[in-house]
């Protein structure tokens, strides 16, 4: 008995941290899943050098934002929508041979993932930085916008205005 | 006791943590299961929608040609059909290495049962999951390949609930491939507690697009200028029995579709798509998204009417088009301070030639005399046949200002250097200087200076020549030649010192040789009017237009300075013969508050004046038109017509309404750049000009556009304000010596997208509308006319509201805040000719929910 009262801390230590890490490792699963099904949105969301219009530009940020919230909802296990903050950005990227210059939009997202399990959370909640019961995991990915490129040019595209957070 | 005693009494807890572990195994491998079976699960999802992306971006790009994509089941699309379905199986066979052969795939691609609402070639319902189907028919060679996976590719996607169940409906959009493949997947540790997940779906469908939008609306609820919802709660709305019929090019909305008619007819789509930002098909009344198109929904046209999807797109901007009113900062009646580089459109006002702003055009029809035409429709071109009385005004300029000396009366002093008007100028109040006998003294008049006599011995002379105003085509008769002269000193009327004489001589636009000649007069102070006639046949037929008189005074002996003379002119004119046929009334471009067509009328827009003549760097064929209390009204049964002409309305032009706007009564038609002005080099390649009346042809069938308008932009330009330029040269005074001042052979429709109409927006760009007031653009009252133009209607920022039973006809680009189509009327066609050249191929989904 008495070594046992020496063993159960560590081993419901070890217990709980497979369960939560396991339970962190599926959030982060479907939070990548998720990005990169929301990037592959975007590339077909097609835009162009017009669209950089401040009349439509921030709804086209709001759309693809929505857009990865609408697929975590399915692929994150009780997933919360305040504890998502998307950032997404486009950029000009120039392809190396043929000079032209393609829309790339980069879809990143930070994921506050609630901590359930005792004892445990408290370290892994501290691996972050941040006190607050939760653990910030990150996803991005890029891809290119299905859009006629730009031909080369010797100056580069206007850059694409900066998304509204 | 003992230690062992002790021990002995203790409970056995050896094997605690063991029992403790099985405890908790079932969650641990639960949590394990989600950790690692999903993220193999998600890992499959991805590699298999990217192996249906390829598949279905490499069979799109057999569809590069989109508009001329057709059915799937026959013809030449048919072909087109399997070879994309080919290309499909041959990337899903590279990605999956399946190790089909060549000839298995384009068997897949070509045989095999039809299901219902599929084409041969397409997938079953069920999917395949060998190549078994390929054995079938001519297709017996090869050995059917066990996929491993359940694979369907169908073009166009199909309606079974492989796709409907998994994405959207694009059912009977040729043009569209479909790929999915399904792969089942282990579960290795899930599988212990009993989970059994279904196969991992990939899917894709991909098309060539867009083209051009035929149609596009901006309004939306969050961008400016708007400050509420779209004054139709809808980008495009239906409402009425006529459909759109989308012959080729697509339809883009800002914002949503809507019919909110029952039983009203939808879109049918030829060539084109329909693509909304705004997914908004929830509105009840509207049939969406892919209901027939005689249901309100969207359909794919004869001969099948099958439904046809919207597609999603990314909002787009206004594009803003620059303005012929950028470049024509000048408006005064007679274009006095243009240059170069600030054009005019000058005030017209059909009353009064000197207006101070402007005024009004109608064809005025008194007594005998019926100065409007006689509209004719034979075959689907419009005529406007002149009835006689519209003779054009007789118009002179001098050739310029400091030839020989001439020079303006005190009294009637010109503000203009580039021109005198005041041989006679003005023609439609009586002038004494017309009359015979002339008033004495003249209204007006243009005088040499006194002839220098002291350089010696002999007559000395001095002249000038004037150009005759262009008279249009006229038969060959007899001409008169009409003027009235006076002998001068120091520009003031005077019959002493040396005899002035005057001979005046006819003559062609270029050289000196003289048509004819009339026999010398000798002057007197009193204006004295001489006539002299030409005889049929000896004014050659092309000269019509380029006559000029050349008025050559003589002074009669004498040597000394103080008896040196001048002569003047108060008036001159050439009468020629009554034209057959009889002229049909000309409005000239110019700045106007409204144009009013009578019942049962027409009129035609001269863009280069041809009969009335431009003002030196007036930009010709822009017809603007403000004011408040505008309007552009054709009665009943009357038709307007025009070609290479741009229709510019200034910002406070108000709503069509009743007598105000742009009305369009029961039966009349307001025809633009269907076709070209007499003379013109053709819009089209393949046309030639015989006709001397303007013809104009509402139909769709005209096969490209051209510009066809005065004002064309770039269409290259996608950012920023997209230039313009007039497709006419303007009449600078080095061109002067040509009378008309544009030749018909000016016209440069080459690189530029013609705008047919332009309603200014309020002035700046951008945010700066947000006070817009969106106005209603086209009335329309029933009957058998309508609007058919070619060009683009520019309206960004405004409501085309088409009301009424006409018909609306364009070949071109409908841009508008947003459109209202509303009446019982036949179908509205829309065509967009201008891009011909190839699409690339893109993924297409997701679609429009429902």
């Amino acid at each position: 008995m008495a070594e046992f009262a020496l063993v159960a801390p560590i081993f419901f230590l070890l217990v709980f941290a497979v369960i939560q890490v396991g339970l962190i490792f599926s959030a982060q699963d479907g939070l990548v899943d998720g990005v990169r099904s929301a990037a592959r949105r975007a590339a077909t969301y097609r835009i162009n050098e017009a669209s950089f219009d401040g009349t439509v530009w921030p709804s086209i940020c709001q759309a693809i934002k929505d857009e990865v919230g609408n697929r975590l909802r399915i692929r994150v296990i009780g997933y919360q929508a305040a504890s998502l903050t998307p950032t997404v950005t486009y950029e000009w990227v120039q392809d190396h041979q043929s000079g032209d210059y393609f829309l790339v939009a980069n879809i990143q997202a930070l994921y506050a993932n609630p901590l359930f399990i005792p004892l445990v959370s408290a370290f892994i909640d501290r691996t972050d930085g941040i006190v607050d019961n939760r653990l910030t995991l990150r996803a991005s990915e890029q891809m290119r916008v299905e859009n006629p490129a730009l031909q080369p040019s010797t100056i580069p595209p206007a850059a694409p205005p900066t998304c509204p957070p | 006791m003992s230690r062992d005693e002790l021990q002995r009494l203790q409970p056995a807890s050896r094997g605690q943590v063991l029992v403790l572990f099985a405890m908790f195994l079932l969650i641990l491998l639960g949590v394990s299961a989600l950790a690692i079976d999903y993220a193999n699960w998600l890992l499959t999802d991805r590699y298999l929608q990217n192996v249906a992306d390829h598949a279905a971006l490499s069979g799109a790009s057999e569809f590069r040609q989109r508009q001329t994509q057709g059915s799937c089941t026959g013809g030449s699309g048919q072909q087109k059909c399997v070879e994309a379905r080919a290309q499909m199986w041959t990337s899903i066979n590279d990605d999956l290495h399946l190790g089909m052969t060549t000839t298995t795939i384009n068997c897949l691609a070509s045989v095999g049962p039809t299901v219902p609402g599929s084409n041969p070639g397409d997938s079953p319902a069920a999917g395949e999951t060998s190549s078994a189907r390929a054995t079938t028919g001519a297709c017996t060679s090869e050995l059917p390949v066990q996929f491993g996976h359940t694979i369907w590719v169908a073009t166009p996607p199909p309606t079974y609930a492989a796709y409907t169940g998994a994405g959207g409906r694009f059912a009977s959009n040729f043009g569209v491939t479909f790929a999915r493949v399904d792969r089942p997947v282990t579960s290795f540790i899930g599988g212990a507690l009993g989970v059994r997940p279904g196969p991992r779906t990939g899917w894709a469908t991909a098309g060539a697009l867009p083209i051009g939008f035929a149609l596009q609306t901006f309004c939306r609820n969050n961008i400016a200028p708007e400050s509420g919802v779209c004054a139709n709660s809808a980008g495009l709305t239906i409402d009425g029995q006529g459909g759109i019929r989308l012959l080729r090019g697509d339809i883009g909305s800002n914002e949503s579709l809507k019919v909110t008619a029952n039983g009203g007819q939808g879109v049918q789509t030829h060539n084109g798509d329909v693509f909304v930002v705004n997914g908004t098909c929830s509105s009840s009344s509207w049939n969406c998204p892919s209901g027939l198109g005689s249901l309100g929904g969207i359909s794919d046209g004869y001969p099948n009417y099958t439904g046809k999807n919207a597609f999603y797109m990314a909002p787009m901007p206004v594009p803003r088009f620059a303005s012929p009113l950028d470049v024509a900062s000048v408006s005064t009646y007679d274009c006095s301070g243009a240059s170069a580089t600030s054009l005019c459109i000058p005030y017209k006002d059909q009353g009064n030639s000197t207006p101070g702003q402007p005024g009004t055009w109608t064809c005025q029809t008194s007594g005998s005399i019926n100065r409007c035409g006689a509209p004719t429709v034979t075959s689907g071109q419009v005529t406007c046949v002149g009835q006689g009385g519209g003779l054009p005004p007789l118009h002179y300029y001098p050739v310029g200002p400091s030839l020989n000396g001439v020079n303006a009366d005190s009294a009637h002093p010109q503000t203009n250097a580039n021109k005198f008007k005041n041989i006679d100028d003005d023609f439609l109040v009586p002038d004494p200087d017309t009359t015979n006998p002339p008033g004495n003294p003249p209204a007006d008049y243009l005088y040499t200076d006194d002839i220098n006599v002291t350089g010696g011995g002999g007559p000395q002379m001095t002249s000038f020549i004037v150009n005759l105003a262009p008279s249009g085509p006229r038969l060959p008769g007899i001409s008169t030649v009409r003027y009235t002269a006076f002998k001068t000193f120091g520009g003031a009327r005077n019959n002493t010192g040396n005899p002035v004489t005057l001979q005046v001589k006819l003559l062609p636009g270029t050289g000196t040789t003289a048509i004819a000649v009339d026999s010398v007069q000798t002057l007197t102070d009193v204006p004295q009017r001489f006539e002299f006639t030409v005889g049929a046949g000896v004014i050659p037929a092309n000269q019509f237009n380029t006559l000029r008189l050349q008025f050559t005074f003589t002074s009669q002996g004498g040597t000394t300075a103080a008896e040196e003379r001048g002569g003047a002119i108060a008036w001159a004119e050439i009468q020629h013969p009554d034209p057959q046929p009889a002229l049909t009334p000309m409005i000239p471009p110019g700045y106007y508050r409204s144009i009013d067509i009578p019942p049962n009328s027409c009129a035609i827009l001269d863009p280069t004046a041809e009969y009335s003549s431009l003002e030196p760097y007036q930009m010709p064929g822009i017809y603007r038109f403000g004011g408040s209390s505008g309007k552009v009204e054709l009665e009943t049964g009357s038709y307007l017509i025009g070609d290479g002409v741009t229709l510019v309305f200034d910002s406070d032009w108000p709503d069509s309404g009743s007598h105000s706007g742009l009305t369009i009564a029961a039966d009349a038609a307001l025809v633009l750049n269907t076709m070209r002005v007499p003379g013109t080099p053709p819009c089209t390649p393949t046309e030639t000009e015989t006709l001397t009346t303007n013809e104009s042809s509402p139909l769709s069938d005209l096969p490209f556009s051209g510009v066809c308008a005065a004002w064309g932009i770039d269409p290259d330009v996608t950012v920023g304000i997209r230039p313009g330029q007039n497709a006419w040269g303007y009449c600078d005074p080095a061109n002067l010596v040509n009378p008309h001042c544009v030749n018909r052979d000016d016209y440069a429709p080459t690189g530029y997208r013609g705008v047919t109409f332009y309603f200014t927006p309020d002035p700046g760009w951008g945010t700066a509308h947000a006070s817009m007031n969106i106005s209603n653009r086209f009335e329309m009252q029933g009957g058998v006319g309508g609007l058919a133009f070619r060009g683009v209607l520019y309206a960004p920022y405004d409501d085309v509201t088409i009301q009424g039973g006409n018909g609306f006809n364009t070949v071109g680009q409908v841009l508008a805040w947003t459109a209202k189509f509303n009446g019982n009327g036949p179908f509205i066609d829309l065509d967009f000719p201008y891009v011909p050249a190839s699409a690339a191929p893109y993924l297409l989904e997701p679609t429009i929910t429902h």
